[in-house]
């Protein structure tokens, strides 16, 4: 059972499922034409994959999912929307790309999914539609192989508490980092990947998530945390006035490096629990 | 250079000492009279740890934190780059009649000054932004840990440090960058010291390293230590003397207009 938030943002994301299909920033055609979804952060992080079975988090239509087949990993993908799954396991079709896909939500992975993995990935904007970090890390631990990795790029919570401050090309702190465990409630206009879009849908629920709360959750299921990196730019931009540079990223302007718009995180399963 | 940066932070530390034996805020004489002088974040958190265990304190200042774990049932060892600190905490420590062994050293040098290993490695409040480098910090922590024994740090959030000196409720501007460069912020026209803003400091300007969370989490993970928890609180300990800090009944310093939203300071529990 799905409670009203989550069936809320179920909603949005089966739209915006469609809106992403045809976004310049998703580039469907240029997947097709061989280009990786993935960005350079997540691939040098992880490493060679090849021959490595890889479980994919909340991977939306599955483009990254695909793109760690073609760098050789056997990989399953995973996410709540009935919409996102059907275009992933078309794409994989069409482009003759061996991926399993199941629809379920995080909650239930357990239903339909059995065996372990030698990864378990997730990535941008993913945590956020989550309300409970403990149930996701549980997830993470029961599907990773002992010695196994878990590798994760993100949203930096610092990033989330800010806004464009009014009238100008800057930022300051506005918003909470400590989690409530309340959902905040927001008016979507359009998605990240197209911002002029209609949406139908337009309110969606998310949850903050700390730092503290996050490398927790991962150390209370027995992984042990390899690393914590942060990173001046954004997967897509927050404000319109930021600037997309040429190696792809999003930053404040005027070649700003000082404020932390993501961070990733590596994580092991120990050989021997506890250990 | 290198060497300049810390022979004037080495300066500045030296001159504090004087400043803060005869401070209010660090009040030497109700120490001596039996009070504990951490704060309550730590004595909760690493308190209940230590009674009978050997103890190395990095960046201990003249020493009352040090004395204050012996009193809680620690053998402890404090260091601190600063000889007129140490000559301080030695001089309190016999005045108490403290069993404690305080050695001067900068944090990079000490695997060259101190032998043995320690059971806890204990640091707090106000440490990080005098160190050049985090991970020679995190190798020389691994090197005093015995197998099994546990690091422990209180510090100020690095999020707290990316605020504009003048920052207020409402218009919470960012003045300082989140990430860590290796060249320092040079900080002059420092009205006296945190702990006594009356005071005259003749040395004219100190110079801070910013290290993020990820630096912080990272260093140590890379040197073979384990994370414990990292906890994040939206208060801080001891030094509250910031324009935009609102100081609480509890003594503890909150973000005004953010005071139970944004992170002034983190803990952080590992074991070797």
């Amino acid at each position: 059972m799905l409670d009203d938030y989550t069936r809320a943002n179920l909603a949005l994301w089966n739209e915006w499922t469609d809106i992403h299909e045809r976004s310049p920033l998703y580039d469907v055609e240029g997947f097709k034409a061989g280009r990786t979804a993935l960005h350079r952060l997540e691939i040098d992080e992880l490493g060679d994959v090849r021959g490595r079975t890889l479980l994919h988090l909340q991977c939306h239509f599955g483009l990254d999912t695909l793109s760690w087949a073609r760098l050789g990993a056997t990989v399953t993908g995973v996410d709540f929307s009935v919409k996102a799954i059907a275009l992933a396991r078309s794409l994989a079709d069409e482009l003759a790309i061996p991926a399993t896909f199941h629809c379920t939500p995080l909650d239930d992975v357990e239903r339909v999914l059995e065996g372990s993995f030698d990864i378990v990935f997730t990535s941008y904007g993913a945590i956020e539609w989550l309300a409970d970090l403990d149930r996701w890390a549980a997830v993470i631990a029961r599907y990773l192989k002992p010695g196994g990795t878990f590798s994760m790029a993100e949203i930096h919570p610092l990033a989330q508490m800010l806004d464009e401050m009014p009238g100008r090309h800057d930022v300051w702190f506005t918003e909470r980092y400590f989690p409530t465990g309340e959902p905040e409630r927001c008016r979507v206009e359009g998605s990240y990947a197209d911002p002029d879009a209609v949406v139908e849908h337009d309110v969606c629920y998310g949850w903050p998530h700390s730092f503290a709360e996050i490398i927790n959750a991962l150390i209370g299921v027995g992984l042990r945390v390899e690393y914590l990196h942060e990173f001046p730019f954004a997967v897509c931009p927050f404000w319109r006035w930021m600037v997309r540079e040429q190696d792809g990223w999003y930053y404040l302007p005027g070649g700003r490096r000082d404020v932390p718009f993501t961070y990733s995180i590596k994580a092991t399963m120990p050989v021997t629990r506890g250990a | 250079m290198l060497e300049d940066w810390t022979r004037a932070n080495l300066a500045l530390w030296n001159e504090l000492t004087g400043i803060h034996e005869r401070s209010d805020y660090y009040d030497v004489a109700g120490f001596l009279a039996g009070k504990n002088t951490l704060f309550a974040t730590e004595r909760d958190e690493i308190g209940p740890e230590v009674a009978g265990k050997t103890l190395l304190h990095l960046q201990c200042h003249f020493g009352l934190d040090t004395l204050s774990l012996a009193r809680m049932g620690a053998t402890v060892t404090g260091v601190d780059f600063s000889d007129e600190a140490i000559a301080a905490a030695r001089r309190i420590a016999d005045q108490a009649g403290i069993a404690a062994t305080f050695v001067q050293s900068d944090v990079a040098a000490l695997p060259d000054t101190l032998q043995g290993s320690f059971d806890i490695v204990f640091t707090s409040w106000g440490v990080l932004v005098w160190l050049p480098d985090l991970e020679r910090w995190a190798q020389v922590i691994a090197h005093f840990l015995a197998p099994g024994g546990v690091f422990y740090i209180a510090e100020f959030h690095p999020f707290a440090y990316v605020l504009a000196e003048d920052a207020s409720a409402g218009d919470l501007r960012l003045g300082y960058p989140y990430f860590h460069d290796p060249e320092p912020l040079a900080i002059s026209e420092v009205s006296g010291s945190y702990a006594d803003r009356d005071a005259t400091v003749r040395q004219p300007v100190q110079y801070e390293w910013q290290h993020t969370l990820g630096d912080v989490v990272s260093a140590l993970t890379a040197a073979g230590l384990t994370i414990d928890y990292l906890h994040e609180f939206p208060f801080m300990e001891g030094a509250l003397d910031w324009p935009c800090i609102v100081k609480g009944p509890d003594g503890r310093g909150r973000l005004k207009g953010m005071e139970t939203t944004f992170p002034l300071s983190f803990t952080l529990h590992a074991r070797r």
